[in-house]
């Protein structure tokens, strides 16, 4: 590498962070309206080095500081250039200070829109250093009650390397959205706030589940048996997530329509239309999920189901693209009880979604006693 | 009912299960695509899509509008 810092690595940082943010919810607070006065609050409100995970390294401007990195406030500042944005912390990450509450909340009540901006930062989750809670840290739960309390069109943005337990921020509210951004990294500040403005429409989909706070109370951190009741991951969790893997909304409403388009002994295509029914260009991302539905019994867990493709795809307002899907019978497989691939005769669903269904666990009655013998 | 089990002569026409892996291959056997016509029927509001031999997709469409399930079936012989 003959470069650092390039324009090309930057953009290539922003495209990344456009299609990682997540829209977990958005009841009528996105976008935020051109020319508003936005209050960015909480404790990455103006975070840089807090944007990044410990992956990535340390310093990342060639001053040896992250002063080049721009934070969510700066990052709204410019997507919202006739507008006017303020911001205040209120809280830290974590810690039990109250000092800063009073001056963000005259903040919030002075503004039109409120970004609140939460989350934690590698004093709390980095290499070597597991959260023993996976609730917000110190006061922000509280602080976000009160924030919210105001009653103003409110995004919450997370900023963290895990999920977040938020639980407490969940019940029904009018003008409330809620954003993951996870470590958005360079720029992910200025996809941020392009995206919020609604000048860019390229959300992603939970890589995670978001479990609800007392599944910590439920799963041992050290059990590594994925099936073990609570069940771990989408593929075993037995109870209603926050989200579930997979999930993520978007500025955008998509109609969709699949069909099988070829058959042949080793793979099964399909054919989706997809139309995009607002103003609003937009990408979707669709995904191809198996589910062993009826194989008789086996020895072994089934996990609900797996996913085995995914597609994004950008489609223009008021336009159908086609998106093709084609599915190996080899994809599905399971894994029997001596870790090898396995194709069980019988029913197997292929599930094509786009990942809105809040809770998309599949039906169905699994029994295992013992192996059903193939042939 | 139309029966499109095809299984002997498939199995043996192509020798698919004397080639294959008792445990990690598939029992699918059909070669060849459907012509069109045969590809659906419509039944108490389910799209029914099957294809020669083995294997058949029962298709939902719009039943749930995030979602689109197809139903393949593996190694056992069709009727619909």
């Amino acid at each position: 590498m003959n470069e650092l810092n390039h324009s090309r690595h930057q953009q290539i940082s922003y495209e990344a962070a456009l299609q990682s943010f997540v829209l977990l919810r958005n009841d009528g607070a996105l976008p935020i309206e051109a020319g508003a006065a936005i209050a960015v609050l909480g404790p990455h409100a103006m975070s840089r080095s807090g944007l990044f995970s410990d992956y990535a390294g340390k310093s990342h401007c060639f001053d040896g500081s992250d002063a080049c990195v721009p934070s969510i406030a700066e990052g709204l500042a410019m997507a919202n250039p006739q507008g006017r944005v303020s911001s205040s912390m209120g809280v830290e990450i974590n810690s039990s200070k109250t000092e800063g509450i009073a001056a963000a909340l005259a903040a919030a009540r002075e503004a039109d829109a409120i970004v609140l901006a939460l989350g934690d930062d590698q004093s709390v989750e980095r290499e070597t250093r597991d959260r023993p809670d996976t609730a917000l840290p110190g006061l922000q739960t509280s602080f976000a009650k009160q924030v919210l309390a105001i009653g103003k069109p409110t995004v919450i943005v997370l900023v963290s390397g895990g999920p977040m337990a938020i639980d407490d921020l969940m019940g029904p509210r009018e003008h409330l959205a809620i954003v993951n951004a996870f470590f958005p990294s360079h720029k992910g500040a200025q996809a941020l706030g392009m995206t919020l403005m609604g000048r860019e429409n390229r959300w992603g989909k939970l890589p995670v589940t978001m479990y609800p706070h007392n599944y910590i109370s439920q799963q041992q951190m050290t059990n590594y048996d994925m099936s073990k009741a609570p069940g771990r991951s989408y593929k075993y969790y037995q109870g209603q997530p926050l989200f579930p893997f997979g999930y993520g909304l978007s500025l955008t409403t998509f109609d969709f329509h699949c069909q099988m388009t070829t058959s042949a002994s080793s793979f099964t295509s399909f054919s989706c239309q997809v139309r995009n029914t607002s103003s609003l260009d937009g990408e979707e991302v669709f995904q191809v999920y198996h589910s062993a539905i009826n194989i008789g019994e086996v020895d072994h867990p089934v996990p609900k189901r797996s996913l085995r493709d995914f597609q994004r795809i950008a489609v223009p307002k008021s336009s159908t693209r086609s998106l093709p899907f084609e599915v190996p019978h080899s994809s599905l497989q399971l894994i029997n009880k001596d870790g090898k691939a396995t194709l069980y005769p019988g029913e197997h669903a292929i599930i094509i979604s786009r990942g809105h269904a809040p809770w998309h666990g599949y039906s169905r009655t699994q029994r295992q006693s013992h192996a059903r013998p193939r042939g | 009912m139309a029966i499109l089990g095809l299984k002997g002569k498939a199995m043996q026409g192509q020798g698919v299960k004397g080639n294959v892996s008792e445990r990690d291959q598939p029992l699918v056997t059909c070669a060849a695509p459907v012509p069109k016509a045969f590809l659906t029927q419509h039944r108490n509001g389910i799209q029914v899509v099957a294809w020669d031999g083995l294997a058949q997709t029962l298709s939902h469409p719009f039943a749930k509008a995030d979602e689109q399930k197809f139903l393949i079936r593996i190694g056992e012989e069709i009727v619909i």
